[in-house]
């Protein structure tokens, strides 16, 4: 074989496979699918908009649950976890321990561990009834257990407060009678689960 | 106990006079979302649509439970964000809103959103329950204890809502968290269905019917028959164990505003004149409007299909037109050069370059009538050839026929067997030839080749997407739809065609460049490899004819170049035929293939894996520690990595490579919610909590094990790596991954001091050209030179010397097919990988459950990072390891296991792009009893 055929052969090669490179790119760039939310009509306007409206949200942080976690380590800094989106405004260090304002409730065991509830103005009604916010499908847990509601005593502090449950709600190894005001890193016992407040 | 969703989601005009469907509903695997809009004129289904819109993608995203709440407020307020900018845009739209229920699935536990006054009902076991509170004037006045329940259907003010999304930033959802257990089931309706029909009849129909998707239908049914007056959605899902025979679709269902289908379809015949004057005001007002302005590729449209068919001819001809104008200018040329050669007997003047193109010569005799004879006394001793050529051009030479050698002896060097002198044009110098009577030769030399390539604008041009205008510029809806992809069958086939092109191509050169001949069996092997691949092609377009299209030949390109790499290796060493490496790989990759195919078949639905969760552990275990077992585990080259029985010799590890992805999925999916729970911050780092650590440490035990005992960094880095990987996947926490590193560093530091084994490998990574390291191993030495002596473009296949690094075959493959192919094939390799895992990567993006997602992730990570551990390790990135290169290497374990993997991909990502089945539209044929109807019509 002559050079010139190898040296053919060999570019050749080399080439083909490039080719098959940019063919697969090719192949791949017309492969969408998922699931396609688009606009009917005026899209340029409402793609303008939606870029202003990316710009506008970028500081938002989706995940209140780390940063928040972030303003507990950073002992009760103020402002940081308002910063990240948590609705409560935290304006003061916190009292007792010092831990700070919560702004999340996360339960750490029983069926539901894992998952977390930001708290509202509204309070958040735990119990087995199913228009809680916490439904706790245990049971040692009543109807309507207990809540969790801004401490009407403070400004911006949260209380618990037993609904008169029939096997009780534990702080620690207190059982909990009446309303407590609570901060970061209250635990609450309620049957199986076990629920802590997050700055 | 993992749980999944069967879903279904229904829509209807309804029968009262509103010409539109302003509800919107959605319904996926991970997410539930029913809005019903309102307010203003063809207003309700932009709100609908918008907030469906906005909460569509979180289906697709797998949430950990601790965000799923902070996700939905944070999606809800944006798509009040949206409303709020859609209504100062355009005054139209003013005063528009709607009530959303939302559903996020996170494992086993529901988080729900809800504004307005639709309802969601659960029945559980026995207790059917509605779990929303209205936000309703009505609801208000029962709470305060002024009307009865039994009062409020029929209060005047029912429809006064008192929260709804508005736009107004107070739009504040209730949130709820709760478990699902299986068996549950969920309704959700718009007040459609609600204000017409009573709560015990929707807990009858949702307590009798079999499936979601006919307690839905059966609810629009029955919402006719109680002559709805408003929009009637249904979205109905039902708790299934994931674990169980008969598994859900995974395809959303789009319904109302945001489907794509905008229609309603009532059927129910209208009777009273006011239904009637309904039905045909409707139709007068074109509710069959068209629904052709959804965004569409120009790949798509039919006008510009033609285009495109026109500008693809014009694309090949123009480069048909270059190919052969530029093969025409370079013959042309080669025909104004002239060279001398002997020619039988005779010192002739030929026309041409001295050289041929396969069976075509390029060069003709120019002067028959002036050949000269030669005569032995015309043989200068003196002017013997100094220069040696190279082993390739000696072996040439002595192949090369009797007339070059006794040619006229030539003062330079020749790069051919005709070992003569190119007279170019005016430059023929008559006395380096005082023999020859050199003809007039005047023709100057030139060659203009205007290649301009104007084909790439064209290119540019076709392939830049267009989008066709919208038509109208009415109301602003969100269209939310699973898109169907093609199946992309017949560019798999292409491209497949392509890669057997490339393999064959690969292996002539390797052949024509070591024996000057093409392979005598290559009819046959050629043949067994194309039906092999093409038999796969076939498979997947009957077994899993949505899966992805290039995973098929970029393996077989891979295989393919391994196979031609090893056979090259096998030619140099002089094993042949059956004796050969090649061979075998062969018969593996055939078993390989076979092996994938029966997964393919066998495996109908990847997520039946997960039942499996913990036999492949303890499979996973098994298999990484079985060569520790005195009797059948064998120490080769080192490493106790290989097990042997009888004559085989296998590496378990590769197979458990695949187990413990698929344990790991099993069980990151069920196990991450608790993993991601946040501990202490440390240096901005928030670390898990302390007693979440087990698993990663039994993770790091075995590593270190495999490490110790088996002297095998590269599978105990992979098994960690994957590890690690996958729970940073599950969790989305980076600090699993400092964690890790940091283990990792405790590893290392451990062993660097305890065995001399891995200080030698260190030292030989850092200088791997010191004497004393080219003394014990020039295998990494002998691996960079090869690679640095194939430059650019290579040696070309078989013209390089990759023989001299021992395991070329299987460790070295790499550098082997680096020193042949060049930097530009090498890059093409490392690419080709990288498009392998990216659609992985791809797939896992795609697909609809947490456990594919993982699995997903794991094997094309598992891939990832053993291509990293080779290619580093040969590229001195970092230490070597004895590890395998995916699909290249000589060794049946390793081909047998990433084929499988490579099936398991297929298969995952059929699951991924398959499209949903066609919702069935129509209402079940057969008219419920008129007993039944009576019984459940509450009349407003």
């Amino acid at each position: 074989m002559s050079e010139l055929t190898l040296t053919l052969l060999r570019l050749g090669l080399l080439a083909l496979l490039w080719i098959f490179i940019f063919s697969v790119v090719g192949v791949l760039r017309t492969d969408i699918y998922g699931t396609a939310v688009s606009r009917r009509g005026q899209r340029k306007a409402l793609k303008q908009a939606e870029k202003q409206d990316r710009q506008r949200s970028a500081p938002r942080t989706p995940v209140p649950a780390a940063a928040g976690a972030g303003a507990a380590g950073a002992a009760g800094a103020a402002g940081a976890a308002g910063a990240a989106g948590a609705p409560q405004p935290v304006g003061r260090k916190g009292r007792g321990r010092g831990k700070g304002t919560p702004t999340t409730l996360v339960v750490t065991e029983g069926p539901l561990a894992g998952t977390s509830l930001p708290l509202r103005s509204g309070g958040i009604l735990i119990g087995r009834n199913p228009e809680c916010a916490l439904v706790l499908d245990d049971d040692y847990a009543s109807g309507r257990h207990c809540r969790i509601y801004p401490d009407p005593s403070g400004r911006d502090g949260w209380a618990v407060e037993d609904l008169g449950s029939t096997n009780g709600t534990f702080i620690g190894r207190d059982r909990l009678t009446g309303s407590r005001p609570v901060e970061v890193g209250t635990t609450l016992r309620i049957g199986k689960t076990v629920l802590e407040l997050r700055g | 106990m993992a749980i999944a969703l069967r879903y279904a989601a229904r829509s209807d005009l309804g029968l009262g006079p509103k010409s539109r469907n302003e509800d919107s509903g959605y319904a996926g695997p991970n997410l539930l979302v029913l809005a019903d809009g309102m307010g203003g004129h063809a207003a309700g289904d932009v709100a609908s649509s918008m907030i469906v819109g906005e909460l569509a993608p979180l289906d697709e995203e797998d949430v950990t439970a601790d965000q799923a709440i902070p996700l939905l407020e944070e999606a809800l307020h944006s798509a009040n964000a949206k409303l709020t900018k859609a209504m100062r845009e355009n005054s139209e739209l003013a005063g528009m809103g709607s009530t959303t229920i939302v559903m996020l699935r996170t494992g086993n536990k529901l988080a729900m959103a809800h504004i307005g006054d639709s309802r969601a009902f659960m029945l559980r076991g026995d207790t059917f329950s509605q779990i929303t509170k209205d936000h309703s004037f009505v609801q208000q006045l029962i709470d305060e204890g002024r009307i009865s329940k039994e009062d409020a259907g029929h209060h005047p003010q029912r429809s006064v809502v008192t929260r709804v999304m508005t736009g107004q930033p107070d739009d504040e959802p209730d949130t709820s968290l709760r478990e699902a257990k299986i068996g549950d089931r969920f309704l959700m309706c718009s007040d459609g269905l609600s204000d017409f029909v009573g709560a015990d009849v929707i807990e009858e129909i949702l307590r009798e019917a079999r499936t979601p998707d006919e307690a839905a239908d059966r609810c629009i049914e029955i919402a006719l028959k109680a002559s709805t007056r408003d929009n009637v959605t249904v979205i109905v899902a039902e708790v299934v164990d994931a674990d169980g025979d008969d598994l859900p679709t995974t395809v959303p269902q789009v319904v109302g505003a945001a489907g794509k289908r905008m229609r309603g379809r009532t059927r129910a015949i209208p009777t009273s004149p006011a239904e009637k004057a309904a039905a045909l005001s409707r139709e007068a007002t074109g509710r069959a409007e068209p629904d052709d302005d959804a965004p569409e590729l120009a790949e798509d449209g039919k006008r510009s299909r033609r285009s495109k068919i026109v500008l693809r001819t014009i694309g090949v001809l123009v480069v048909a037109a270059i190919l052969g104008g530029g093969g025409y200018a370079a013959w042309a040329w080669s025909q104004k050069q002239f060279f001398v050669a002997a020619d039988a007997g005779h010192i002739a003047i030929f026309r041409g370059v001295s050289q041929d193109l396969g069976p075509i010569k390029l060069s003709h005799v120019e002067s028959p009538v002036r050949r000269t004879r030669l005569r032995p006394a015309d043989r200068r001793p003196g002017l013997r050839r100094q220069h040696d050529p190279g082993p390739r051009h000696r072996r040439r030479r002595d192949q090369g026929v009797g007339p070059a050698r006794r040619g006229p002896a030539l003062p330079t060097p020749r790069r051919d067997r005709h070992a003569v002198r190119h007279v170019a044009g005016a430059h023929a110098d008559p006395d380096d030839a005082p023999h020859l009577a050199v003809p007039d030769v005047t023709h100057p030399v030139a060659v203009a080749v205007d290649a301009r390539p104007e084909h790439l604008e064209h290119e540019a041009a076709r392939r830049r997407r267009v989008r066709r205008p919208p038509r109208g510029g009415g109301g602003v809806t969100t269209t939310v739809e699973p898109l169907t992809p093609r199946t992309r069958r017949g560019a798999e086939l292409l491209l497949l065609v392509l890669a057997i092109a490339i393999v064959l191509l690969a292996w002539v050169t390797t052949d024509l460049n070591r024996n000057g001949t093409v392979p005598a069996n290559i009819i046959p092997v050629a043949g067994g490899f194309t039906l092999l691949t093409l038999g796969v092609h076939l498979v997947l377009r009957w077994k899993a004819a949505y899966a992805d299209p290039v995973l098929l030949p970029i393996t077989t390109v891979l295989n393919g170049l391994g196979l031609v790499m090893i056979h090259r290796l096998d030619l140099a060493r002089g094993k042949l035929g059956t004796d050969g490496d090649a061979y075998r790989q062969l018969i593996w990759t055939t078993l390989a293939v076979v092996l994938a195919v029966a997964v393919l078949f066998v495996l109908r639905d990847h997520r039946l894996l997960r039942r499996y969760t913990f036999v492949t552990m303890a499979a996973g275990f098994v298999l990484l520690l079985l060569p520790l077992v005195p009797g059948i585990g064998r120490t080769i080259n080192g490493s106790q990595i290989w097990i042997s029985i009888g004559p085989l010799n296998f590496q378990p590890g590769e197979f458990a490579k695949i187990a413990l992805a698929i344990f790991f999925a099993g069980y990151l999916v069920q196990t991450r919610d608790v993993l991601s729970l946040a501990g202490k911050k440390v240096l901005g780092f928030t670390f898990p909590r302390g007693r979440d650590l087990g698993p990663i440490l039994v993770a790091w035990v075995l590593a270190l094990l495999v490490l110790v005992f088996q002297k095998d960094l590269g599978s105990a880095l992979l098994f960690f790596g994957l590890f690690v990987a996958m729970l940073y996947v599950a969790t989305e926490r980076v600090s699993w991954i400092a964690i890790g590193l940091l283990l990792f560093a405790v590893a290392v530091t451990f062993a660097l001091s305890a065995f001399t084994h891995f200080q030698k490998r260190v030292d030989l990574w850092l200088d791997p050209f010191s004497a004393d390291n080219l003394e014990r191993s020039n295998q990494l030495a002998n691996g960079l030179w090869g690679m640095a002596s194939g430059g650019l473009t290579g040696t070309g296949l078989g013209a390089g010397r990759p023989y001299l690094t021992s395991f070329a075959e299987s460790d070295f493959i790499f550098p082997a097919l680096g020193e042949e192919l060049g930097l530009f094939g090498s890059v093409a390799i490392i690419v080709l990988y990288l498009l392998f895992c990216e659609r992985g990567i791809r797939t896992a993006l795609g697909v609809r459950d947490g456990f594919g997602k993982l699995l997903a992730i794991g094997l094309a990570f598992s891939v990832a990072f053993q291509l990293f551990i080779v290619i580093g390790g040969v590229t001195r990135v970092i230490p070597l390891t004895g590890l395998t290169t995916p699909f290249m290497s000589l060794g049946g374990s390793s081909l047998l296991a990433n084929w499988v993997i490579m099936a398991l991909l297929l298969r995952i990502s059929d699951q991924a792009r398959r499209p949903m089945p066609e919702i069935p539209v129509g209402v079940a044929a057969d008219d419920p009893s008129p007993a039944e109807v009576t019984q459940v019509v509450r009349l407003p």
